[in-house]
């Protein structure tokens, strides 16, 4: 009798929803997104306007050949500069100290946001000041950084890791200092003992701030080492196009621009995805 | 299979009975002092479906929760099977308004989420989930999420992790508040069914009279300020029930008269 009643029920129900265009079969079938391969040739649209652009001017002669270089010389020192294995060896450096001052810097960005987040008294008597050291740009630590701990490898990642300690201390500050109290009674309804409280209901719902707080560090941490590698640096990216520079060779320069630009982006651009495959949810659920 | 799951220590036939005694609470709100619950008491049989009826005020919803062990009363008792309340159990399991999923578990982890502390193997548990997944219909939903399911469907998985641990004791916070009529009548139904497969004692916190007088052994209904019972009816027809039943419609009269006469005292 009873069973009668529920399939009844949940085939009005599901065709109630399928009208309204809600639920699980709704979102599914949905098509209304361009494909993953027509979103990639919109994309490129403007970079191909940009070289059009960039040909043109240098055919008209609007600059002088020493500053703004042939496009296709620029692609061939490019090819020239990944045959011979710098470009790849100076990615790896820069790749090499970007991911330890992430790990470093964002590390302790998030263990000192959960403590700001979770202790009340830390938060109002050390915070003030860890924010205020961290609102003085990287560049402003520089000189200081300097001389402390010398022009060598220490100095890069001490860098990149203060660059990256913000966003992520933010990110977990916010996560916790926002996240939806509603969902403490479940677990004490559920008598969820603390640990998997911690894991299964309160880490997930500060994980999409944590990693917003990742993609913010990552793309900061890649623009200051960037710069860190100009300034002192006989390695990485930074060099190269230091290097570039100082021989007069602007095509080196807009090799290593481009290539600075496309793998920031590509950076970027897998961390959300990765972001979109965890914590999906959060882009969706209204909380 | 899984009806053969149960909670330590096993379920007694004659589980799920409440005594109420001497309730009371006061909240400070914006400096004023407001009585939730004035000297509450009630009692209900294991086994019984009650429901809690009441202008918003009246304390009903603050009643649930301290059945539930997630607030107490600053004094008086609660005796759910001859144990006073002092936490929340998994042997009382609640149905919030708004549903609680966790929004980034499938509605399968959601429900299986409620068999965490509960003793058993994997085996075990997961077919108690499967078991119940089916039982409120939503075979075929089990990797959803709960961003992807309908008010109606997340109210169903939300009633299925409610079931999960077999709770003597279950409390329904106006579990069907936020659905569209059509659906809400067909989880009726449903609920019907599932408190008469699993023999459980009920609590439902609702607004709408007339879902009580259907579902319900005894209809409570409390007014505010300070928040009490005024009266209690007993529903005495046999299910299932028709609303056009002239004994349903003259209940209805009387509870919805009887609230009116409340809102007119207040205002």
């Amino acid at each position: 009798m009873s069973d009668v009643t529920f399939k009844n029920a949940v085939l009005v129900d599901t065709a109630f929803d399928r009208s309204t265009g809600r639920g699980w079969r709704g979102i599914v079938s949905a098509p209304s997104l361009p494909s993953w391969t027509g979103k990639a040739v919109l994309g490129l649209v403007i970079p191909f306007l940009v070289l059009a652009l960039w040909s043109y001017a240098v055919r008209q002669e609007w600059l002088a050949e020493q500053i703004l270089p042939d496009p296709r010389l620029v692609y061939e020192t490019t090819l020239d500069l990944l045959i011979t294995g710098q470009l790849p060896a100076e990615l790896a450096v820069s790749l090499g100290r970007v991911a330890s001052g992430l790990a470093v810097g964002g590390g302790l960005g998030l263990l000192f946001g959960l403590a700001f987040g979770l202790f009340r008294p830390l938060d109002i008597y050390v915070a003030p000041t860890v924010r205020a050291i961290c609102l003085v740009p990287s560049l402003g630590w520089l000189p200081f950084f300097m001389l402390l701990f010398g022009i060598g490898e220490a100095l890069k990642i001490i860098l990149i890791a203060k660059t990256c300690f913000l966003p992520l201390m933010v990110g977990a500050y916010e996560g916790i200092r926002s996240r939806p109290r509603k969902y403490d009674d479940v677990a004490r309804a559920l008598e969820l003992p603390w640990f998997a409280r911690v894991r299964l209901v309160v880490w997930p719902s500060i994980l999409p701030s944590i990693l917003t707080g990742v993609r913010q560090a990552l793309s900061r941490g890649w623009k200051v080492l960037i710069l860190v590698e100009m300034i002192s640096s006989a390695a990485g990216l930074g060099y190269l196009m230091m290097w570039g520079r100082k021989a007069f060779q602007l095509d080196v320069v807009f090799a290593t621009m481009i290539v600075i630009g496309l793998v920031g982006w590509a950076l970027d651009y897998g961390l959300t995805k990765f972001q979109h495959q965890t914590t999906g949810w959060s882009f969706k659920a209204a909380a | 299979m899984a009806d053969s799951l149960t909670l330590s220590p096993p379920k007694k036939l004659d589980a799920g009975s409440v005594k109420i005694a001497d309730v009371s609470k006061t909240f400070r709100v914006e400096g004023r002092t407001v009585h939730a619950l004035d000297s509450v008491s009630l009692s209900i049989e294991a086994g019984e479906f009650i429901s809690i009826v009441g202008p918003s005020g009246c304390g009903k919803s603050t009643l649930l929760r301290f059945l539930a062990g997630l607030d107490g009363p600053d004094s008086g008792r609660i005796i759910v099977d001859g144990e006073a309340i002092d936490r929340p159990s998994l042997r009382r399991g609640i149905v919030f308004q708004d549903h609680r999923l966790l929004p980034w578990f499938s509605v399968e982890k959601n429900i299986g989420l409620s068999l965490h502390s509960v003793s058993g193997s994997e085996v075990e548990k997961r077919e108690r989930v499967q078991y119940l997944i089916d039982l409120v219909g939503l075979t075929g939903f089990e990797k959803a999420l709960p961003h992807e399911l309908s008010g109606g469907m997340s109210q169903r998985a939300a009633i299925a992790r409610g079931l999960a641990p077999r709770p003597p004791l279950l409390l329904l916070d106006e579990p069907l508040g936020a659905l569209d009529s059509l659906t809400r009548s067909h989880l009726q139904d449903e609920l019907l069914a599932i408190w008469e497969r699993e023999k459980c004692t009920v609590v439902m916190v609702t607004h709408d009279v007339e879902e009580a007088i259907y579902l319900s052994d005894r209809v409570v209904v409390m007014e505010p300020r300070p928040g009490r019972i005024s009266q209690i009816f007993n529903i005495r027809n046999a299910r299932p029930r028709y609303r056009d039943d002239p004994e349903f419609v003259t209940t209805r009269r009387e509870i919805t008269e009887l609230l009116g006469s409340q809102k007119k005292k207040n205002h």
